[in-house]
């Protein structure tokens, strides 16, 4: 009854999260309005053919800020780890602050 | 004839990608939005040499020879590889210096926003792309 128990705890807690890169550029003074854009992947054993889903990210922020710029951002890659072997994901979330043209 | 083909199914289909890290720039909307994004890639070939030797002992051992031989290689090429790094070991990391010279012929203005740093690999068994992918928008360029 135990080992069952103990193998059971095991698998649903063996969710981790891993980080794999952690950047920023310079921080403006107006930080007054956050904008935020995220990628994600699930990978099922593994298989995992392209990174393409990182390319809209640029896109995504530039939406949100029309007529400004998007500076101070901080893109952070993680890896998850749902199941081991079986199902990971791979995330990448883009925050920055939208600054006005001038 | 089933082990065979399952075996060369896993060697078709493990070409994976792999991510290692992502960094985004600073972003002008105006230019994002209106201009086509370019794409610039740089790679080399990556090669595990630790891999090789595991793989050529595997091989030796199912076909009853001794593994010890490349096993003991192996382990002697682990002690070169330590250290934290990204993807399989490759001759020459010069070709991601590329990335500058390229940078100035896709956008010859030099006006670059929203540039996208990608850095990932193609897994293969022993072998493998590394690759530095850079992607960003160019303004005055439509």
């Amino acid at each position: 009854m135990r080992r069952p128990l103990l193998i059971l705890l095991a698998t649903v807690f063996s969710g981790c999260v891993h980080m794999h890169s952690l950047s920023t550029t310079s921080v403006p003074v107006d930080r007054s309005k956050e904008v935020e854009a995220k990628g994600y992947r699930f990978i099922f054993l593994l298989l995992n053919f392209d990174n393409r889903y990182v390319n809209k990210l640029t896109e995504d922020l530039a939406k949100q800020c029309p007529g400004g710029r998007v500076e101070g951002i901080l893109t952070k890659t993680e890896g998850i780890t749902y199941f081991p072997v079986i199902a990971h994901g791979m995330k990448v979330t883009a925050k920055g602050y939208c600054v006005s043209g001038s | 004839m089933t082990l065979r083909l399952a075996a060369l199914l896993l060697l078709v289909t493990s070409g994976c990608a792999v991510m290692h890290s992502t960094q985004l720039g600073d972003i002008d909307a105006d230019t994002v939005m209106s201009s086509k994004p370019f794409e610039i890639k740089l790679s080399a070939v990556g090669f595990d040499a630790q891999e090789a030797a595991e793989t050529a002992a595997a091989i030796a051992e199912l076909s009853g020879g001794s593994g010890d031989a490349f096993s003991t290689v192996g382990d002697i090429i682990s002690l070169f590889q330590t250290g934290p790094k990204t993807g399989k070991p490759v001759f020459t990391e010069k070709y991601s210096d590329k990335i500058i010279h390229e940078l100035r012929t896709k956008c010859p203005s030099g006006r670059i926003t929203g540039l996208t740093m990608v850095r990932e690999t193609a897994e293969y068994p022993v072998v493998s792309g590394e690759i530095v992918k850079v992607m960003g928008y160019c303004q005055g360029a439509n």
